[in-house]
């Protein structure tokens, strides 16, 4: 029982990191009805951003909370500005064209992003410095809560919930919600479509740069190709919930935070990854929606 | 003995009412028109009776057959073709193809023929490109066979779609507004070359349209609708002087 | 039926000529790439099918092609090779071993395009990649198909006559299944899938069909790959290999046949001239920056590839 809840914890925690990413991922797709195959990239220049940033500024030798804070927001402001170029430069331009070529194009600036990482950063994997020490803050019998779940799903939920507040709360967020309706009518009630898109790519991007570095607490590990295993689980959790939908991401990247730690805590930590796939491969067969989507069907 | 029989075909979504209670009994080589507001349940109809809906009440029978549970191409396959309020060409294929496409239910040969192209495929494909080159010739569209179907304009692209769907030999064509974005001279030509189809080709014909000056020129009954039920019915004299038809369209009548 | 029996037997001769020829001519390194590109002319044509004509997304064809490969590399080294072969049997096997692994590729087609009847464009992109993956995964843990170590003691039996005539036979149908019902069938579903079904196309069973017939010929492919240089390297079928294919029928145009084969031709040529200038990058797969740059850039300069959807015609338009 103690484990089961041990792992409960532990799904969550992982979770709240795979609903920052997720949510970049549905409100792309929900602006733009493209699937960011970058994205998980940014998560992983996010973490590189932080470890460059981190060692530059001194951080990484004497470590403090004043110097995570600097390090993440230091790292979300390059993230924001690498999301805003990656739709600039390659999906602007495409934007009336067949979802086909978006798509190649979206596989091509993650392998690009990928490789160029390897590239730059050698393909040997990095460590994060510690940048707070790991303390148990609470345990009761054989569970216990680190400092950094407390952390990372506190610092996941206050983003998550300003991000609904901008989405839900602000004319802004009304203009994304219009936009993901429908561009043309969008744009005749004046919404600048260009500037609502790359801001939605801005905001995404800064999600996946706090996930980046959040992640980082509890493994410490970085190398170029992270982004894609993590950015694909991301992907499908935004799927699970209803991709484009904003509530949905949380929610299915809770449920697949959790039966990922279900999975490795009694089955087997190899099948860890391929049950991001299946659970693909179950939701688009059974229910394409995802959980809290809607079918949406077209006018003939 | 009626070709068509549509008995109390209601679309239901959640939330809206798109057809209500819709009746028609639609005879051999008729010209019956479907009018009525924007929204109206009309291309609902159509989309019963092609299989692109399932009505969520009622029944649509073709000499007899149930067409309810039926998929698209099969409803094709039994003698009903159509054309879509928003052209549906296959925009990057030609003028030939896109009528070629048409004849498909009338082809049968297999792999092993396409292959070898034998005697067969070749009598087959001559077959149809002949067919294809006359029904071009309707609308003089023979000498633009090889163009792109998106490089045609705009009325042509609506003729092309009509030869398209003539391409099948259907017993019913459905006209979902053939004349839309034309002017009244090609209007009329439009009209002209509709009722020469129906009798070249033993049509039944059911369409769509708000120009009325074509409705009311060669339509022998017409239904009226308005958000979803069927208001009106009966010649194009008593429609035209019917006040619930009059107040559909116009709203209050005016004294 | 008389003009393709002719057609047939000059094919063959032209064939057999080159299979003497070519080896005495060409030193084995670039025997090897002109077979390689037979093989990739081969995989390029096969995902145009399914691509290019049906406008399916699959993503995931490198995994056809690595069920053929291995199918056809078992059925060589379990059930031929025991049995000696000679100068006659031989043919009869490869053609049996090929045949078996494209048969095989086929069914997996089968597989996959099911459920790909219920998902579009991004979605059906992403379950065909992670068909492709769960394919890889399955025969990397397959001892019997050589594991994690690769499959060796394959015989060398791919030559210029076996490619090649493979090459005509996948580029004669592709060409003959174009300029027939069935092709403008898939075409029309490529194009708008409510007015194809509204003409009476089953789009259902034709998407299907499309899948079966692509692998197969992938499988073919994979066959002769197999055969190539007598080992299989599991880590030749990831998702990368499945880009190579991709690349071949954006840069071919999609649906051009003759792009497709074109693009394999060029692409394969290419990346052999690029594989030398890795010893100056210090062994960065330079695959891995060109792909993307070239694909971007073709997005955005020339999306249609090089022939768009039209094909090198030597006689007048159909």
């Amino acid at each position: 029982m103690e484990v089961f809840l041990q792992h409960i914890i532990n799904g969550l925690s992982m979770g709240s990191v795979y609903g920052l990413v997720a949510l970049g991922y549905t409100m792309v797709y929900g602006i733009l009805k493209l699937i960011n195959f970058a994205h998980g990239d940014v998560y992983m220049l996010g973490a590189y951003f932080g470890f460059f940033f981190a060692h530059k500024l001194g951080f990484a030798e004497t470590p403090s909370l004043f110097g995570i804070v600097v390090v993440l927001i230091l790292s979300m402001i390059s993230c924001g500005i690498v999301g805003f170029l990656i739709e600039r430069l390659a999906y602007r331009p495409l934007r009336h064209m067949p979802r086909i070529n978006l798509l190649i194009t979206a596989i091509g600036v993650s392998l690009l992003l990928e490789n160029g990482g390897q590239m730059l950063f050698g393909v040997d994997p990095k460590f994060f410095p510690e940048m707070i020490e790991s303390k148990i803050l609470f345990s009761f019998g054989e569970v216990s809560i680190s400092n950094f779940q407390v952390i990372i799903v506190a610092v996941s939920m206050i983003f998550m919930i300003l991000i609904q507040f901008v989405i839900f709360r602000t004319r802004v967020g009304k203009a994304m919600q219009a936009v993901s309706f429908n561009h043309t009518y969008a744009s005749l009630m004046g919404i600048n479509i260009d500037r609502i898109i790359s801001f939605t790519f801005v905001l995404g991007s800064m999600l996946a740069a706090v996930g980046g570095i959040l992640v980082r607490l509890a493994y410490p590990k970085i190398d170029p190709l992270m982004g894609i295993v993590f950015g694909l689980k991301a992907f499908v959790a935004a799927v699970l919930g209803g991709i484009g939908n904003i509530p949905g991401a949380i929610v299915g990247a809770m449920i697949m935070g959790l039966s990922e730690e279900m999975v490795v805590g009694y089955l087997s930590s190899t099948y860890r990854d391929a049950l991001a796939f299946l659970l693909l491969i179950l939701i688009l067969l059974l229910r394409p929606a995802g959980l809290l989507g809607k079918k949406s069907a077209e006018k003939v | 003995m009626s070709l068509l029989e549509c008995s109390s075909l209601s679309m239901h979504f959640v939330g809206l009412v798109a057809v209500d209670n819709f009746s028609l009994n639609l005879r051999k080589n008729e010209l019956v028109g479907l009018i009525g507001p924007n929204g109206a349940g009309k291309t609902t109809i159509f989309n019963m009776l092609t299989g692109v809906y399932t009505p969520t009440q009622g029944n649509a029978l073709l000499d007899g057959l149930s067409l309810n549970e039926l998929m698209p191409h099969e409803i094709t396959r039994l003698g009903i073709a159509r054309t879509f309020q928003n052209i549906r060409l296959f925009k990057d294929l030609s003028v030939l193809d896109n009528v070629r496409i048409g004849h498909h239910i009338h082809m049968n040969y297999g792999l092993s023929a396409m292959t070898l192209q034998t005697q067969h495929y070749q009598e087959e494909e001559t077959k149809i490109m002949s067919d294809a080159m006359e029904l071009l010739k309707i609308f003089k569209l023979e000498n633009q066979a090889h163009l792109l179907a998106k490089h045609l304009p705009y009325g042509a692209q609506r003729e092309l779609e009509i030869l398209r769907a003539l391409a099948v030999r259907p017993k019913i064509l459905l006209l979902d507004e053939p004349a839309a974005g034309m002017n009244r001279a090609e209007t009329e030509s439009l009209m002209h070359t509709i009722q020469s189809l129906r009798k070249t080709f033993d049509l039944t014909i059911l369409l769509i349209e708000h120009d009325m000056k074509l409705v009311m020129g060669i339509c022998e009954r017409i239904l009226v609708l308005d958000y979803g039920e069927t208001i009106a019915e009966g010649k194009p004299e008593e429609i035209q002087k019917n006040p619930e038809v009059i107040k559909a369209y116009l709203g209050e009548v005016h004294v | 039926m008389k003009r393709n029996l002719l057609l047939f037997c000059i094919i063959i001769g032209l064939l057999l000529g080159g299979n003497f020829l070519f080896p005495l001519g060409l030193n084995p390194y670039f025997y090897l790439i002109l077979i390689m590109c037979g093989v990739n002319i081969i995989l390029g044509v096969s995902l145009n099918i399914i691509n290019g004509m049906a406008g399916q997304f699959s993503m995931g064809h490198a995994g056809f092609m690595a069920v053929g490969a291995y199918t056809s590399a078992a059925v060589t080294y379990y059930g031929l090779l025991p049995h000696a072969s000679s100068y006659f049997t031989q043919p009869i096997f490869f053609l049996i071993s090929v045949l078996a692994g494209a048969l095989v590729s086929a069914l997996f087609g089968y597989v996959v395009g099911l459920p790909s009847l219920r998902l579009r464009g991004d979605y059906l992109g992403i379950v065909t990649l992670g068909f492709g993956e769960i394919i890889r995964v399955i025969i990397l843990n397959m001892n019997v198909l050589g594991g994690a170590r690769g499959f060796t003691g394959i015989p060398i039996w791919s030559n210029f006559f076996w490619v090649g005539f493979f090459v005509v036979m996948v580029v004669m149908v592709s060409f003959r299944l174009r300029n027939s019902y069935h092709g403008r069938a898939l075409f029309s579903i490529r194009e708008d899938e409510v007015a194809s079904e509204a003409m009476g196309i089953n789009i259902s069973g034709y998407k299907v069909r499309a899948f079966v017939l692509s692998s197969f010929f992938a499988g073919i492919a994979g066959g002769l790959f197999a055969h190539i240089q007598g080992y299989l390297d599991p880590g030749t079928f990831t998702f990368l290999k499945s880009f190579d294919a991709i690349i071949i029928v954006v840069l071919g145009g999609m649906g051009s046949i003759s792009g497709a084969v074109v693009a394999a031709t060029v692409t394969t040529i290419l990346l052999e001239a690029l594989r030398e200038l890795q010893r100056f990058t210090g062994g960065v797969d330079l695959r891995m920056i060109i792909y993307p740059v070239v694909l971007l850039s073709l997005m955005l300069a020339r999306p249609q590839g090089l022939f768009g959807n039209k094909e090198l015609s030597l006689r007048k338009k159909r």
